[in-house]
């Protein structure tokens, strides 16, 4: 996180400096943008995995584990499947254009994500229990898939066209800061139809720390005018998140020895390595937003 | 009161206005022509109304076009009306009136249809407008000898309007575009060019009816082709000797001046290929003919007083004079003034004008910016090409006291004249931005006050023979004695290289020019200091060049255009210009904007218009000034200065936008203004504005606001 620290700021630096002396045209004088978005992203990586479960481990057909699929419990505590297809992203940003055609800014985006399952806990898997190699350890894999609220904080920088005077048609910015994923806590989280987690230390290690991951971004703006100040925009993001480790340890969510139902608390259902590691691989392939939105400019 | 004097207070009535308006014969105070009296018709109708009455006029062009026709001619002649250089109710347009009213004698429908106007422009040319609009320009006059060539002029563009040739143009322009078989469109052209040739020769015949009924002489006919080919050079031709620097006692050695002129090279007989009007030799084969077929020709070269051609055409070289400032033609504007100055000795306004060419010579060429006005000296032709040569041949230093050589002498002419005064010491001042040069090195003696001082020395000390060897000129003299010199190495050589250093001899010892020289050196050393200047101080001077412009704003007609695929296209232009002025009443700081320039509608104004024209020559004459700032320059001095009286230190603001459609995605519209503080001529702009979106509110607006973000 230092070393994150440090680039930022050394990039803010670095493009305050770039500010020259000079005279200075934008239209109308219209110097800040404040934008309001919505972004929406196919999975198409995870969708095209949805079928890809492993027969031969037991799976069935629901598509356990791997692609979108996540499992819930809903108000009558009865267990629901779903596959989260599409993330849907809100965005709001100021700008502040510098030099022309430059722009400086951040960027605040809020989403919901289910975390996928692990693709190995399929339904009605079974192991080979550690403690007693004689029994066969059948996973009911029925506790909820967490839910987490996703929050981003970036800095912008960019530039307009300069082929015609800023804030124009073209806009090209570069984001660079850190996607924050917090559990939602206001779930119906179950061991099972029976189990409610009434303590969420159960559910998962740490529930109430922060995920956070560095993330770069791409985003082109074509901006449609409506009045002088209003604008229709639509454009397309495209971030990577900067993981390190992206591979879930030992294939289990939990740790091992979990299945305890005398002391179920003594080993959260998702461990904290487990879900960093599950969710940065996850949204990885999360690359691709389209937006859409209104931009005002002052 | 008895009938007689009724009779001549009516006279006296009449006497007066036109008394007031018109230059008195010596030209003295000669201020260059404005319009006068009330407007006429065209200036006062709108663009719609004008195409309106086209629209519902009998017309060759088909109703699918008429619309477009009259928009576009209509449009082209509101540009022209709009430059501020046409003339009405002035003396040269009352005589082409008159002249065309002799004319138009026996055609009374046609009389009424035509209007007749001069343009105020050294080129020579006339021009028939559609809406039956004549304009002769001033050049033209002013090469032109007798009433009869006018004449013959007026009545060859009659026959354009009468014979409808613009708009038969347009239909055979359209027919081509609709032809399929002229797939080229050089073919077309070429059909345009020749079906223009057609139109001339037909001018010029028919031209003949009116021109023979009127009673002119068939003589003339053919100067006026002659006037027309020798039209490049100046209204007359007259050899350059040693008068022209105007003082005895200056010596230029004859080297810097080329043996000969260049030859006058103009033949009747040029490729017209790819002209619109036929060569002079076919056009004048093609009329002989033609005066042939009319018998009974009068001898009559006018029959206005000769004294009102005379006085017309004076007014017109005058305006020549004035329009090569302007267009910063220094060296055309010498020969003009040197060939008025015969019949005008010693006149204010030529002799102000001349101080001011040298002075702005000798400016530009210290700035280094000669190629300006001395280009493709090897191509003027006749003496002024003399003139040419040797300015070009004289080196900085030479140009700089040869300026204030001449303007001291036009200064010693007329002492009353401050403006004169200034100008002097405008020129004098310059020395100081000449590098290398010595004040002290100058000469207290003139040149040739040397050469006969040392020509009495050496007769004393040595034993030469001084006598006066016979048939000895004054220059075989000084050659003599170089050759003396250089055999008794003299420390002051008598060359001709050094001839310049001789120049100021009476200025040397004088208190006042060491003064300007010192000063303007002073002010210089100041400016070279402060180039090394601290970081606070630059961004002071990054916050001036932001500050806001202070005092009334005079906004000129803006320049727009907008292109549809690269071609002009008229009714996006129209739009541009309406949504510029609701947007400029909008976003123009409330009560400054003190003037908004010609809109040719009901509220025209000849007052109004004459501030235009003013302004635009202002304008023209800052497009071509290379130098420092404006100040005793201005060539419509004293017309200036009770402008810059009337307002509040006047910005003027000239906007310039442009649009273009290249396909339903791509548009693109920029432009720009130029302020002007007019006191000073210290001119700066708004940034450079440009958008991708088509003409509408918002980008019009844009545009608007940027401009007046500066005020």
């Amino acid at each position: 996180m230092e070393k994150l620290h440090l680039s930022i700021f050394a990039c803010l630096l670095f493009f305050m400096s770039q500010n020259i002396y000079g005279q200075e045209t934008y239209f109308f004088n219209q110097r800040n943008l404040i934008s309001l978005h919505a972004s929406f992203n196919p999975r198409l990586i995870p969708m095209g995995q949805n079928d890809n479960f492993n027969n031969s481990l037991g799976a069935q057909d629901v598509g356990v584990g791997r692609g979108t699929y996540y499992q819930s419990y809903d108000e009558n505590n009865k267990l629901v499947y779903g596959n989260q297809n599409f993330n849907l992203m809100f965005n709001g940003s100021y700008k502040r254009i510098y030099n022309s055609n430059r722009i400086i800014g951040v960027e605040f985006n809020y989403q919901k994500h289910n975390l996928t399952m692990n693709e190995n806990a399929t339904l009605g898997y079974s192991y080979i229990d550690p403690f007693n190699s004689n029994e066969q350890v059948a996973i009911p894999f029925e506790i909820s898939t967490p839910l987490f609220n996703v929050y981003d904080i970036q800095f912008l920088w960019g530039s307009f066209s300069d082929a015609s005077t800023s804030p124009n048609k073209h806009l090209l910015t570069y984001g660079l800061g850190v996607r924050m994923f917090s559990l939602d806590q206001n779930q119906n989280y179950r061991f099972d139809a029976n189990t409610p987690y009434t303590d969420l230390a159960n559910y998962m290690e740490d529930y109430d720390e922060m995920y956070i991951y560095a993330r770069l971004s791409m985003n082109y703006t074509y901006r449609i005018l409506i009045t002088k100040n209003l604008s229709l925009d639509l454009g397309v993001n495209f971030n990577i998140g900067l993981y390190q480790d992206m591979e879930a340890d030992g294939g289990l969510p939990m740790q091992s020895g979990y299945y305890s139902e005398e002391n179920p608390s003594d080993s959260p259902a998702y461990v904290r390595y487990f879900v960093k590691n599950k969710l940065g691989h996850e949204t990885f392939y999360n690359m691709i937003y389209f937006r859409t939105g209104f931009s005002f400019a002052l | 009161m008895t009938y007689l004097k009724l009779k001549t207070l009516c006279a006296l009535v009449f006497l007066i206005p036109t008394l007031l308006i018109a230059q008195d014969n010596t030209f003295n105070n000669f201020k260059t022509t404005k319009a006068s009296g009330e407007a006429p018709a065209i200036f006062t109708t709108s663009l719609n109304d004008k195409v309106a009455v086209k629209v519902a006029s009998n017309s060759e062009i088909s109703e699918e076009y008429i619309e477009n026709y009259a928009l576009y001619s209509n449009y082209a002649l509101n540009n022209l009306l709009e430059s501020g250089i046409v003339l009405y109710g002035d003396p040269m347009t009352r005589f082409v009136q008159k002249v065309a009213a002799n004319l138009l004698k026996n055609e009374p429908k046609l009389k009424e249809e035509l209007q007749f106007y001069v343009i105020k422009t050294n080129i020579t040319n006339a021009l028939c407008t559609d809406p039956g609009a004549i304009f002769i320009t001033t050049g033209l006059i002013s090469q032109i000898e007798n009433e009869a060539q006018l004449a013959y002029v007026i009545a060859h563009e009659i026959v354009h309007y009468q014979e409808k040739h613009l708009e038969k143009s347009f239909n055979k322009s359209k027919e081509s575009n609709l032809d399929p078989s002229s797939s080229s469109s050089s073919s077309s052209y070429e059909d345009l060019v020749l079906q223009s040739k057609d139109h001339e020769f037909e001018a010029d015949a028919n031209a003949l009816k009116l021109y023979h009924a009127a009673g002119y002489s068939d003589i003339e006919i053919n100067t006026v082709f002659d006037v027309l080919m020798y039209s490049y050079l100046t209204f007359d031709e007259i050899d350059i000797d040693k008068s022209f620097f105007g003082n005895s006692k200056i010596y230029i050695p004859q080297s810097y001046f080329p043996e000969n002129p260049n030859p006058i090279l103009a033949s009747e007989d040029y490729d017209d290929s790819k002209s619109s009007h036929p060569n002079i030799r076919k056009r004048k084969d093609a009329i002989a003919a033609e005066i042939k077929k009319y018998d009974n020709w009068k001898k009559n070269s006018s029959f206005i007083a000769i004294e009102e051609f005379k006085q017309v055409q004076n007014i017109a070289r005058f305006e020549s004079v004035r329009g090569d400032l302007l267009r910063a033609d220094y060296v055309k504007a010498l020969y003009d003034i040197y060939i008025l100055e015969n019949q005008f000795p010693n006149n204010e306004y030529l002799q102000t004008s001349k101080a001011l060419a040298w002075s702005t010579i000798s400016q530009t060429i210290i700035a280094g910016k000669k190629r300006t006005f001395l280009e493709d000296i090897d191509k003027k032709e006749g003496a002024i090409s003399m003139l040419y040569s040797f300015i070009s041949k004289l080196s900085y230093e030479e140009v700089a006291l040869l300026a204030i050589r001449q303007t001291h002498d036009i200064y010693l002419k007329f002492p009353e004249s401050k403006r004169i005064k200034d100008i002097r010491n405008e020129t004098i001042a310059l020395l100081a931005y000449l590098r290398n040069f010595e004040i002290n090195k100058l000469e207290s003696i003139s040149f040739l006050d040397a050469v006969s001082l040392r020509e009495e020395s050496m007769a004393d000390t040595a034993s030469i023979d001084t006598l006066d060897i016979e048939g000895e000129t004054k220059y075989d003299r000084i050659r003599r004695i170089r050759e003396q010199q250089s055999s008794k190495e003299s420390t002051a050589e008598l060359i001709d290289e050094k001839f310049s250093t001789f120049l100021l001899y009476d200025l040397v010892a004088n208190r006042e020019f060491n003064e300007i020289y010192e000063k303007e050196k002073e002010k210089l050393k100041d400016n070279s200091r402060s180039s090394l200047i601290s970081k606070r101080k630059r961004k002071k001077q990054k916050k001036e060049k932001n500050k806001k412009l202070e005092g009334d704003i005079i906004l000129l007609t803006p320049h727009l255009e907008a292109n549809k695929k690269g071609e002009f296209n008229l009714n996006r232009t129209l739009k541009f210009y309406d949504l510029m002025s609701k947007e400029i009443k909008k976003y123009a700081p409330k009560g400054r904007l003190q003037y908004r320039g010609i809109v040719l509608d009901e509220n025209f104004t000849t007052e109004e218009y004459n501030t235009a024209s003013l302004l635009h020559s202002y304008l023209i004459q800052m497009a071509n000034f290379e130098n420092r700032e404006f100040k005793n320059q201005l060539i419509d001095y004293e017309d200036m200065h009770e402008f810059l009286e009337k307002y509040d230190n006047p910005q003027l603001v000239l906007i310039s936008g442009k649009a273009n459609k290249s396909s339903i995605f791509r548009n693109h519209l920029f432009g720009q203004a130029e302020y002007i503080e007019v006191s000073t001529g210290k001119t700066s702009s708004s940034g450079y504005y440009s958008v991708n979106y088509k003409i509408r509110q918002a980008s019009v607006g844009g545009l608007v606001y940027e401009i007046f973000s500066k005020f």
